[in-house]
């Protein structure tokens, strides 16, 4: 049986080295790359003959856009849509990394927490970048929110900045795990198939159940991975 | 665990931000704003119908009350015409009635007096006949000293008439 754990190794395509640091060409780059390269190809092929009246084609991104756009506006409010854009991204990025992992052969780039981790670093400074440019130095109510008393601050203030810190800690783990936990668990029962000879038919059934899961695992923690990105966005514009 | 081989970690986050980067301008630039285009239209083109439906109905309502304020003042006018017509109507017939009474009370004045002149005539007959009866019973009985049927008669009326 092959290792479980072999289909997450990083393997160099074009190795890139500048000033000592290693930037290679990987299969997970180019998986984030085809993730994107699919994205755009969907939605401009969906897009490309737009009319007044959508066709099925064209309700397709409609259909995405209003889900996500529904989304902002309750988690962040109306003001929120001037972000759409990035929350957009984040969610499209996230749903087709996730479902690209799980064609045979392919590469999960949303099982390596430093992959996930890089998404939500950045996402957590958008959110400060766009609470600053919001409210100001108003944004440092973040650690001390009002109306806590001011000797309370030497307790509060460590408690809001790790509270701040572990968002991207949080998500991060929480869709790397599911991401790597779902495909190690297809490649062990895949790899009983070939092993039991005539009655591999069962863990063969059990896989093809298991992957129609995983491909809801995929959305619904793309979904999840979303909401909280909106939710987090949402505080760091209004505070708590 | 490749998870934690940290010689790929430069790696994985440069092409993580170069590849989001990616979407986030694709998204921006070039899909969201096709999304947008046709509700947006859509919208417009509703936006517009509704607006002249509106109109539309603002001008159904100006005719109603235009056409309720022309029935109003019909009405009134047919009103009136009616109360003056009931009112000549109410005059003429109160002159014809008193012309009536008047006509009948002299008919009745008139009947009356010939009832009387009758019955009058009818009495001096009476009164003669009564006397020429008398003059000849007397006649009859041989009173001498009665002339004529004449002087039975009772002085106040007959003699009067006579002279």
């Amino acid at each position: 049986m092959s290792n479980p754990l072999e289909q997450f190794v990083v393997k160099p395509i074009i190795p890139i080295k500048v000033g000592g640091v290693d930037i290679s060409f990987t299969n997970s780059s180019l998986f984030m790359l085809l993730s994107v390269a699919a994205v755009a190809l969907l939605f401009g092929v969906c897009l490309y003959r737009r009319s007044l009246i959508p066709g099925r084609a064209q309700s397709l991104p409609e259909c995405a856009y209003n889900f996500i756009a529904g989304l902002v506006k309750d988690n962040v409010g109306a003001e929120g849509l001037k972000y759409f854009s990035f929350i957009f991204s984040v969610f499209l990025f996230v749903a087709f990394g996730n479902m690209l992992g799980l064609l045979p052969y392919s590469f999960t780039f949303t099982s390596h927490v430093m992959a996930v981790g890089t998404l939500s670093v950045s996402a957590l400074l958008f959110n400060i970048a766009v609470g600053i440019r919001k409210r100001g130095f108003g944004y440092l109510r973040t650690f001390l929110p009002k109306g806590i008393p001011w000797p309370l601050a030497p307790l509060i203030v460590p408690i809001e900045t790790i509270s701040l810190l572990s968002k991207p800690f949080s998500l991060t783990v929480r869709l790397a795990a599911n991401m790597t936990v779902g495909h190690i668990m297809l490649k062990i029962i895949a790899g009983f198939v070939v092993g039991l000879g005539v009655l591999g038919a069962v863990p063969l059934l059990f896989d093809a159940c298991l992957i129609a899961f995983e491909f809801f695992i995929a959305l619904l923690q793309a979904f999840i991975y979303t909401v909280l990105s909106c939710i987090y966005l949402g505080e760091a514009l209004r505070g708590h | 665990m490749p998870q934690l081989d940290f010689s790929t970690f430069f790696s994985q986050a440069f092409w993580l931000v170069v590849s989001f980067l990616l979407m986030w301008l694709i998204m921006a630039r070039l899909i969201i704003p096709r999304i947008t285009e046709m509700p947006e239209r859509r919208q417009r083109k509703i936006d517009d119908y509704l607006e002249a439906a509106d109109k539309f109905k603002r001008s159904a309502e100006d005719a109603l009350e235009k056409y309720e304020q022309a029935l109003a003042r019909a009405n009134a006018l047919a009103a009136e015409t009616t109360q003056k017509a009931y009112a000549e109507l109410e005059n003429k017939i109160a002159e014809k009635e008193r012309e009536n009474n008047l006509r009948l009370e002299e008919m009745l004045a008139a009947n009356e007096r010939k009832i009387e002149e009758n019955r009058r005539q009818v009495m001096e007959q009476m009164e003669k006949a009564a006397a020429g009866i008398a003059l000849r019973m007397a006649e009859k009985l041989n009173l001498e000293n009665i002339v004529s049927a004449e002087d039975m008669l009772p002085p106040d009326e007959g003699s009067q008439k006579n002279e």
